[in-house]
């Protein structure tokens, strides 16, 4: 449904870029903590994008997966410089206060996946989020949640379900889980 | 392909339900017989567990962001512009695969830039709808919708889109610091809207795959049986929220009765409060101040179609007898007359707050709208 083809037009590359500039500038705002940044990362991942020649099968997917990838390549970089310099940073990712345990980056890569689980759940419809809210922040049961939101135990667990699994095609289209 | 689709479908399902640890004993001995003989099974339970360990791990904070609240994370015209640029340079946009110039890349080059000085060059002024500035200045708040002919050139079009805009509104505009103007074009099996936004900001806006409906089903008008699509085909200049056709006849009714709305036909639209429409609702019926409809369009049935509780507006258009504006808020209908599930698509209920009809100036004026008491 979403691949677009070497013979795709502009029209539906730039429709892409119409579609999800600016959620990814937020991803990667997220992460590096830098507007500027951010916006040269996504500006990148999209030269990336107009100008890759094997078909794309996933166009979201692949977006999302080339500006996680190139703003932890940057994060790293600065991380490295910063600790070059001596100076402690404090951003969501920053890796000093574990930079001596065994693995920061894997550590780095575990936090960025539950910030882009974050992410794609703020891009979710209201009530999608408020049915994950009520199941994984405020344990309510699935009862509880019928009776909170007026619909039938089983309409939440069809909804709910539903939610997981287009954030797990999602996640899995993206390489965050394998 | 299909069946190789609806096995995954049920093998996720079960496998989810098995993680969620909603099955009996029974369904939990069996799927984990198929983890450990069948490879699919095994590698899609590892998926969907790490999927799940995620989100346990980021709902653990009710999926908190915390992010610094930045006022306008988005590229600048001007970066955009540079970014259509470097696309025009990228080697894929301008040659086929096969090293060919693509006609239609090339004519890109060319409306791109044109686009953007077009959209520039429509000093429309029509902001949102919910702006505290008053009913004489909402006018120019409104958005600018031009629909062109697909026959024309695509240089000429968007052109001409410039020009007949500025024509028609150019008094307006030119009293207009900021606003909003929308393009809809359509030509050469393209379509592109082009929308400028704040003034300086110019953001395009398309109608990805077809399935968000834009601004452009804000065409539809008279005729319910019209899409969007076919309205923008058949070349017909049409009004975004908030303006109307320049032929249209002034609404002389100052009251109206809330069976008026239904009536002779029972079709509005739904926008949201910044004026981006939501496409064409069925109006069902009303309960006092409740007005109950259902979404339609839905293009793809894979893709959600479900209606955020909040704040919308609906716009009624009764040719040449009124046209209303309503605001409101909405919600999945609890009403036993028409319940939460009508069918493929959810019931809602709108609770009207505020009514305006639109005069012959396409001005907003305030408008009593009787609505039958509760029982």
């Amino acid at each position: 449904m979403e691949a677009v083809s070497n013979s795709s037009t502009e029209k539906s590359k730039l429709q892409w870029f119409e579609q999800l500039q600016s959620p990814l500038l937020h991803y990667s705002f997220g992460i590096l903590r830098d507007s500027e940044e951010a916006k040269d990362l996504v500006q990148e991942a999209f030269l990336k994008f107009f100008n890759e020649e094997q078909k794309i099968h996933h166009p979201k997917a692949w977006l999302y997966s080339t500006t996680r990838n190139l703003s932890l390549s940057r994060l790293r970089k600065k991380n490295r410089m910063i600790l070059d310099d001596g100076i402690r940073q404090l951003d969501l990712f920053s890796i000093t206060d574990d930079y001596k345990e065994e693995n920061p980056r894997e550590q780095l890569e575990q936090k960025e996946k539950i910030y882009r689980v974050k992410h794609a759940v703020s891009q979710l419809p209201a009530d999608s989020q408020n049915l994950l809210k009520m199941k994984f922040h405020k344990r309510m049961s699935y009862r509880e949640i019928s009776e909170s939101l007026k619909i039938s135990v089983g309409n939440v667990g069809y909804k709910l379900h539903q939610t997981i699994r287009d954030l797990a095609f999602e996640l899995e289209n993206e390489g965050v889980v394998e | 392909m299909n069946l190789e689709f609806e096995e995954q479908s049920n093998r996720r399902e079960r496998l989810l339900r098995y993680l969620l640890d909603e099955v009996d004993a029974e369904e939990k001995f069996e799927i984990e017989k198929l983890c450990n003989l069948e490879e699919e099974w095994k590698r899609e339970k590892r998926t969907l567990s790490q999927c799940l360990a995620l989100i346990e791990e980021a709902g653990a904070d009710g999926f908190e962001l915390d992010l610094p609240e930045i006022e306008s994370l988005q590229f600048s015209p001007g970066e955009k512009e540079e970014i259509a640029n470097l696309l025009n340079e990228s080697p894929e946009s301008s040659q086929t695969p096969q090293g060919k110039v693509d006609p239609k890349n090339k004519n890109l080059q060319y409306w791109i830039p044109l686009m953007v000085a077009a959209a520039a060059s429509v000093v429309a002024y029509f902001g949102t709808m919910e702006t505290t500035t008053g009913p004489s200045e909402r006018l120019e708040e409104e958005k600018l919708l031009v629909a062109l002919d697909p026959n024309m050139g695509d240089r000429q079009a968007v052109s001409e889109a410039a020009s007949s805009s500025n024509d028609e509104f150019g008094s307006d505009s030119s009293e207009s610091p900021q606003g909003k103007a929308v393009i809809a074009f359509q030509g050469q099996g393209s379509e592109l809207a082009a929308k400028s936004a704040s003034g300086s900001e110019a953001r395009t806006d398309f109608d990805i795959e077809g399935k968000r409906m834009t601004s452009i089903s804000a065409l539809l008008r008279d005729d319910p049986n019209l899409t969007a699509e076919a309205s923008v085909e058949a070349g017909k200049a049409v009004p975004a929220l908030g303006l109307r056709q320049a032929q249209a006849a002034p609404y002389s009714k100052s009251k109206l009765d809330a069976a008026d709305l239904f009536a002779p036909k029972n079709i509005g639209y739904l926008h949201q409060l910044d004026g981006d429409s939501l496409g064409r609702i069925l109006l069902l019926g009303n309960h006092g101040k409740s007005i109950f409809f259902r979404r339609m369009d839905w293009v793809d049935p894979e893709k959600s179609f479900a209606l955020g509780v909040g704040d919308y507006q609906m716009r009624i258009d009764r040719g040449n007898d009124f046209v209303v504006l309503l605001e409101g808020s909405v919600r999945k209908s609890v009403d036993q007359n028409f319940p939460e599930t009508g069918g493929e698509t959810q019931n809602y209920q709108f609770i009207v707050r505020k009514t305006w009809k639109l005069a012959e100036n396409e001005k907003r004026r305030p408008i009593e709208i009787t609505f039958p008491p509760l029982d």
